[in-house]
């Protein structure tokens, strides 16, 4: 009974973690103006 | 007149774009009878006449735009000696390795074959030739693809991840399993970063045919770890209608004013209407005299890249250069 309690709370402690490290890559940071980016391109250019 | 051979989604798009730059005579014609009847339906309108036929009739074209599932060699090879022009869309390696020792046939039919007129190869090897143009000497093209026209070239796909894939590597083919070499790759928005691993597509003979300066030649497609992991089995579900948004990035290294320099393009569009887009260019152009006979690759010196690159642009392909940020 302890075994699966101690189970338990790694498991729940672990979730926790990729669930806050998931949250917390998943923005989606676009890259701005300033730093460049994809461009519209003209082949005559 | 211009025959197509392929009432899928690339066949569907090759029509839809003949007629809207006012091709009024094609004739249509597939495996499946019926799809072929209902596009020929579908494309028909008081001024443009799109009648499905059988093969037999596909030999008094002029051009033959080849959009059906790969292999195309043997139907070229046949229109070729019938002295009808080719235009083919397959991106199988073995096919196109096929269709390039039709040059002689061609030459001597005094008919144009071109070549893997797709996204990749086709777009891919136009992409290059044009960014060389910025360049004082070109000396690698990398290509990478993400997503499929139609459940055919899904399929292809799925082959192509399970096979061996090739590269041009300092003056040498260099052979490597598919689904290795992972890299990071950025295609222009909503597309965004994918990985992407090596796959046994027929992009670095077509850019190597076309511009053999190039030192090095890769290319690389999108996939999961799903997608590598079933490569070797059958298809367990079958492939959507259509891939939904695809793109397509092309990156050339070489030297200007004596340093290293690197641009990137690409485009984010749906595969089948890019691949439709391309095709049906090229039948126009073979139709108007702009490409010499024998066997020809998108990019290649002989071809109108140029006047080929500005048609897609008028038909609405947005193409996209990458601009690195400026450090300091």
């Amino acid at each position: 009974m302890k075994l699966f309690r101690r189970l338990l709370l790694v498991l729940s402690v672990a979730t926790a973690v990729v669930g806050i490290l998931r949250v917390g890559g998943g923005g989606k940071s676009r890259v701005t103006t300033k730093q460049g980016g994809w461009r519209s391109f003209t082949p005559s250019e | 007149m211009i025959g197509v051979i392929g009432a899928g989604l690339v066949g569907t798009h090759v029509v839809d774009t003949l007629i809207a730059r006012g091709q009024a005579q094609l004739v249509v014609n597939d495996a499946n009878v019926a799809a072929a009847r209902r596009l020929s339906l579908r494309s028909s309108s008081g001024a443009t006449k799109v009648r499905a036929v059988a093969t037999s009739e596909m030999f008094s074209s002029n051009v033959v735009v080849l959009a059906c599932p790969a292999p195309h060699a043997k139907a070229a090879r046949k229109l070729l000696e019938a002295g009808v022009s080719v235009v083919s869309c397959s991106d199988d390696l073995d096919d196109t390795l096929a269709m390039l020792d039709l040059d002689a046939i061609a030459t001597q039919s005094r008919q144009t074959l071109v070549i893997g007129a797709t996204m990749s190869p086709g777009l891919s090897g136009v992409l290059v030739r044009t960014m060389s143009s910025r360049f004082s000497s070109v000396d690698e093209a990398h290509v990478a693809i993400h997503g499929t026209a139609g459940p055919a070239c899904a399929q292809q796909h799925h082959r192509a991840l399970a096979g061996q894939s090739i590269g041009w590597h300092d003056g040498d083919w260099l052979r490597r399993p598919a689904g290795s070499g992972r890299e990071l790759c950025w295609f222009p928005d909503p597309v965004g970063p994918r990985d992407c691993y090596r796959a046994e597509l027929a992009d670095p003979v077509a850019i190597h045919q076309a511009l053999p300066e190039l030192l090095r030649v890769s290319v690389r497609m999108s996939a999961n770890r799903r997608d590598r992991l079933t490569a070797r089995l059958p298809m367990l579900t079958p492939p959507h209608a259509e891939g939904g948004i695809g793109a397509l990035r092309v990156e050339v290294r070489g030297w200007r004013d004596q340093a290293r320099h690197v641009e990137v393009v690409g485009i984010a569009d749906r595969v089948a209407h890019v691949a439709g887009l391309v095709a049906a260019t090229a039948a126009r152009k073979v139709i108007s005299g702009e490409f010499a006979s024998g066997a020809r690759l998108l990019g290649d010196q002989d071809s109108p890249n140029v006047a080929l690159l500005n048609d897609l642009v008028e038909d609405g392909l947005r193409i996209q250069e990458f601009v690195g940020s400026a450090l300091g």
